[in-house]
């Protein structure tokens, strides 16, 4: 909502609620204006000393006046109050206080004279362990309250493509927009406040003869109509790689976010300057506020900081300043000035204040607020004799020490900084040609010059997007003169009363911290930031970063650019975790996949569990609602008479050209070449490591046609791998490679009834292939119209067959086997299924594992010079200390043991040898068995371990067995 | 798989999944007579009278053939009789959809930066809402075509935008 503007008229309009009481604003107010109008003056208390604390800025960087929003126990916490547009019936409650803002209990720990310094809590408390006191201290600790429940909204996400990109509808950045606009570039605009305009709007300045804020309207309109994205309310917070992040929180309340991810082709940062606080003896009370906050309050909301005054600052625009607060209605009693007369411009302007009462003192400073809850005084002093102190009655101190300009953005990623005398900060060194920076975030502070400045960057951003910029001449911006300023940081205290001058509201921390940091060791800034939390918190760094290094500075007697300040880091601004989750939230966190034969599951009871992406049948219900039942009776089923699953899931890589065969045998242990067509393999991938990659079938379709299966989590990473070596080592060889994953659903029929099942359902043209087909032959045909593949493979040790179809048959050829009587089958029970017959998964195909690891010497001999074979030669491979796979049984025959339990030798304290990677109930052994990794030295059928288990099953001994618990000589599956 | 007619300003609509091929060629750009009449540029799109895109350049040196006419099938055929490729069958693959209306580029771009993606190209294979996909612009709003394993999940995040 556009705020209103000028003095408070009119009936007030919008309740609210302030810790408890009803209290009124107007439409357009912030909370911070609202309240200031109202005369509330404290907002608050610090996290740490529970100081009483009052509104010290207009803008986001807030450090004291955060408010948590709304009702448990959907709160929004630590909500900065300059940038909450205040609703009917708000609720807003202060922070870091109990049980009230007026009385805190904890605010006693201050009592005494002596605050607890950073590091007092780890130094102290550490009798007779930090753990005791732990609980307490750390709820005290911390910024509000964290919510109960979420009521935030969707998240509106958009990526939005652009020539130019500018951070900052202020002055430059609207000259910029307009620039690179006029050009026919294509530009975005982001801009923090929900209008544009920046301090155009209380500087009382002019641009082309018409007031700033006019012209702010029209260029803001000449924008829009020319196609350019102004997005008010929008605040940029960081970016990575080119993309930068635009976040919007409309009323500055979480809610109805937005976020705009944004990739220019040029960038130019324009986001002003943040104005510096001044350390003084208690410059945190309630009524010590920054100056351009004070103005903007009055300008754009009608509210006042206080009836009268003393400005604090080093500048010459403070004169400015005071001019327009006293036609605003206030009193200004004093303005402080740090710099020698010689040094102070704006004589015409001191002269007329002088005339109208106000105090202009030169050289002076103020040592301390005064006053106990809030200010009602400055003691004010010489610099040169800071003894003749006196005290000026006044309820607010007005602080400006110079402005910072706002580089995040620019420097974030990195870019360099350079410390600039004028503005007494540091200014942006220098940036990749695409980021180009304006106006007061570039050190330029008067209005002309921002604005040419401005234009400049618009033009040159428009040319590096390949636009041929106007020649337009810049606008005529007439403001403030130039600050003209001397950078001045802190007055003068004697060592007591630099527990009181704080450089960072936020974190409570003060001169006397950063004197405790050097004095422990913690010297580098960043180490200063981290020991006594310098930076820290919602305003990161805005308001005492600077302001810190340079007392530590001072303090070490080095210069300030030797110091520097700690790095910027994304985000600007406090970003919620709701937008930084997009649209992924929910279900949406990550996609589904499903099967063709999905919907079948689902209606018949499936208990469905994610494996990858893929959402696979773990049992049936009609099995019962115990998975561990359930797939007993599946499994067992399957060895009795026959089932089917759902092996759509499988990756399939469908490879082809005249070199398809050359290709895969490169890519597998064993030779693809050597497969005949109508034929498969089980084969083996390696990583160029020579550890195990992964296994699966090939099918020779035809002479330069493969199919090769995948295992279901490997398929995305298998095509990958397969498209790497095709578009590298074998770039310009006749060879493809398509995934055809979803093109082929897979059916697996397995059980001593499967081939009797399938004649049925097949039909007679079917009779002859299926009485044909030897283990890993294929025949191809149709079915119901459709191409259809029998390839006779198992991985249950069973009489079994993979059917591959078109995902159109793939229900109507399932039902078809269920009524032929084979039920289906899930998870639970493959898992009994291969684990009896020594099969192997991700289990055991883990990334550590050799072919020799797995038992799988009779490949390696075959000698096939493939991608990893090099590296398995390394004799370290063949060592006895090597894992090797090998089964296991209770040594009484009936305890469990659980996968990932550890194997050690019997003897008491013993190391871990290695782990069980897979167990199951058999059914058909009648007792709990599993397969594992342990030692060649340990391998040997017979041995006994311990597997241990302490957080689930205890101890169990187990007995070393061969890998293939059932059917060792295959006689089912050759039946 | 239902229609899904959302009020945000667009509609998605899965189309019946057909025939589908894909061509991948040994080599990039292809060469020889056969060329004629194929999408050559990278995000080329050939068009059919009525306005459906029919051969798509979607990824280096890879066509997707949605539902092949004789006439692409003679295309193609040619390709494969110059050593230029491979046809693949791909049918249930894709599923096809389609997204249209005034709100659908910015469904589009809550995933992707969809101007840009298009920029001098007709068809660009993306990642929308996680799931792989092809876009081609057409008359109204977009194609598309998502992996079948992922249209369930792309349809219910589109649904979500709208709701």
């Amino acid at each position: 909502m556009t705020p209103r503007r000028g003095t408070r008229v009119g009936p007030d309009a919008v309740r609210f609620s302030f810790d408890g009481r009803t209290l009124h604003g107007q439409v357009g107010d912030t909370a911070a204006s609202a309240l200031l109008a109202a005369g509330v003056r404290r907002v608050g208390r610090s996290v740490k000393y529970r100081r009483l604390r009052g509104v010290m800025t207009a803008g986001p960087e807030e450090p004291n006046a955060l408010f948590t929003v709304g009702t448990a126990p959907a709160v929004i916490p630590n909500v900065p109050a300059p940038q909450l547009e205040l609703r009917e019936g708000m609720v807003l409650r202060s922070q870091n206080r109990w049980p009230s803002l007026e009385f805190d209990v904890a605010s006693l720990l201050q009592a005494g004279g002596g605050f607890f310094g950073a590091g007092f809590y780890y130094k102290t408390f550490i009798w007779p362990s930090w753990r005791t006191y732990e609980s307490l201290i750390r709820s005290l600790a911390g910024l509000g309250e964290a919510p109960g429940a979420c009521n935030i909204g969707p998240v509106a996400v958009e990526h939005l493509g652009c020539d130019v990109l500018v951070a900052g509808g202020g002055a430059a950045g609207l000259a910029a927009a307009r620039a690179a606009t006029r050009a026919g570039a294509r530009v975005v605009l982001c801009e923090r406040d929900p209008v544009c305009g920046g301090e155009l709007e209380f500087e009382g300045g002019t641009v082309d003869g018409r007031a700033g804020g006019a012209w702010a309207e029209t260029v803001v309109a000449e924008l829009r109509a020319a196609g350019a994205r102004v997005l008010t309310g929008t605040t940029l917070v960081g970016g990575s790689g080119g993309e930068m992040i635009a976040h919007a929180e409309p009323g500055g309340l979480a809610g109805a976010n937005a976020v705009y991810k944004i990739s220019p082709r040029a960038f130019v940062i324009a986001m002003g300057a943040v104005e510096r606080p001044i350390a003084f003896v208690d410059n945190d009370l309630p009524g010590v506020m920054l100056l351009g906050a004070a103005e903007r309050y009055l300008a754009r909301y009608g509210a006042r900081a206080g009836r009268d005054v003393v400005l604090f600052a080093s500048h010459d625009r403070v004169y400015a300043s005071a001019a327009r607060l006293a036609a605003g209605g206030m009193r200004v009693r004093a303005i402080v000035d740090a710099r020698q007369p010689d040094e102070i411009g704006a004589a015409d302007l001191r002269d007329a204040l002088g005339r109208d009462g106000t105090e202009c003192l030169a050289g002076h400073a103020v040592l301390a607020a005064s006053g106990g809850r809030a200010v009602s005084g400055a003691r004010i002093a010489p610099l040169a004799a800071p003894r003749q102190a006196r005290t000026v009655p006044c309820d607010a101190i007005l602080v400006s020490g110079g402005w910072t300009p706002a580089l995040h953005a620019g420097v974030q990623e990195g870019g360099a900084r350079l410390y600039d005398p004028r503005s007494g900060g540091f200014v942006a060194g220098e940036q990749p040609e695409w980021r180009l920076l304006a106006g007061a975030a570039n050190g330029q502070f008067e209005l002309g010059p921002a604005l040419a400045d401005g234009v400049a960057a618009g033009m040159r951003a428009a040319r590096i997007a390949g636009r041929q910029p106007l020649t337009d001449p810049p606008p005529d911006g007439r403001g403030d003169a130039a600050p003209r300023g001397r950078a001045f940081w802190r007055s003068p205290a004697s060592s007591a009363e630099e527990k009181r001058q704080f450089v960072d509201p936020q974190n409570d921390v003060t001169v006397a911290d950063l004197r405790a940091s050097l004095a422990e060791g913690f010297v580098d800034i960043e180490h200063v930031k981290r020991y006594t939390a310098l930076g820290f918190g919602t305003d990161q760094g805005r308001i005492g970063g600077l302001l810190g290094a340079a007392v530590l500075a001072e303090i070490r007697g080095r210069p300030l650019e030797d110091v520097g300040t700690s790095r910027l880091r994304p985000p600007f601004h406090p970003v919620s975790m709701r937008s930084l989750a997009g649209w992924r939230v929910g279900a949406a966190l990550r996609p589904a996949r499903r099967t063709p034969l999905h919907d079948w599951h689902v209606e018949h009871g499936a208990v469905l569990e994610s494996m990858g992406l893929w959402m696979r049948p773990r049992f049936y219900r009609a099995n019962g609602d115990d998975a561990f039942a359930a797939g007993i009776a599946e499994a067992r089923r399957v060895r009795d008479s026959g089932g089917i699953a759902d092996g759509s899931t499988l990756g399939k890589i469908e490879v082809a050209g005249p070199d398809a065969a050359a290709f895969l045998d490169r890519l597998y242990l064993s030779k693809a070449s050597s497969i005949r067509v109508g034929r498969s393999k089980y084969m083996v991938n390696l990583r160029e490591d020579g550890m195990v990659l992964d296994d699966g079938i090939v099918l020779r379709l035809a002479p330069d046609r493969y199919i090769a299966t995948t295992s279901s989590g490997h398929g995305p990473h298998m095509l990958s791998h397969f498209e790497h070596y095709r578009d590298t080592d074998w770039s310009g060889r006749a060879v493809t490679v398509t995934d055809v994953t979803e093109a082929w659903a897979a059916i697996v029929v397995a059980g001593p009834r499967s081939r009797d099942a399938l004649r049925g359902v097949l039909g007679a043209e079917w009779e002859a292939s299926l009485a044909r087909l030897r283990h890993m032959d294929f025949a191809t045909g149709r079915f119901g119209g459709r191409e259809l593949t029998v390839l006779r493979a198992s991985f249950s040790g069973e009489l079994a067959f993979e059917l591959h179809c078109r995902p159109a048959i793939a229900r109507p050829l399932w039902e078809a086997l269920v009524a032929a009587g084979l039920p289906p089958y899930g998870l639970e029970a493959l898992d009994i299924l291969r684990v009896e017959k020594g099969y192997l998964t991700t289990a055991e195909i883990n990334g550590q594992t050799t072919p020799f690891d797995l038992g799988m010497e009779g490949l390696v001999g075959l000698g096939n010079d493939c991608i990893g074979r090099g590296l398995l030669e390394r004799p370290a491979f063949r060592e006895a200390s090597r894992p090797g796979l090998v089964g296991l049984r209770a040594a009484d025959g009936k305890a469990r043991f659980l996968a990932g339990a550890q194997l050690t030798d019997r003897a008491a304290g013993s190391r871990p040898l290695g782990y069980v990677t897979s167990s199951v109930y058999s059914p058909a052994c009648r007792e709990w068995i599993g397969l594992a990794l342990v030692p060649r030295s340990h391998a040997a059928a017979g041995a006994l371990l311990l597997a241990r288990d302490p957080l689930r099953e205890g101890d169990v001994e187990v007995r070393v067995t061969p890998a293939v618990h059932f059917d060792p000589g295959a006689e089912r599956m050759k039946s | 798989m239902t229609r899904a007619a959302v009020s945000s300003g667009f509609t998605l609509e899965p189309q019946t999944a057909g025939r589908t091929l894909e061509f991948a060629a040994f080599g990039f750009p292809l060469g020889g007579a056969f060329v004629v009449g194929w999408p050559a540029a990278p995000g080329a799109v050939r068009y059919e009278a009525d306005d459906q895109p029919a051969l798509l350049h979607f990824a280096p040196a890879r066509w997707l053939v949605p539902q092949p006419h004789p006439d692409i099938e003679a295309l193609l055929q040619a390709a494969v009789d110059a050593g230029a490729g491979i046809v693949v069958d791909v049918e249930g693959k894709w599923q096809p959809l389609l997204l249209r209306g005034p709100g659908a580029k910015r469904v589009l771009a809550t995933a992707v930066d969809i101007e840009s993606a298009l920029h001098e190209r007709a068809c660009a294979a993306l990642t929308l809402f996680d799931c792989p996909s092809i876009v081609a612009a057409c008359a109204g709003g977009y194609s598309l075509w998502v992996r079948a394993s992922y249209a369930a999940d792309f349809i219910a995040a589109v649904e979500r935008l709208g709701a």
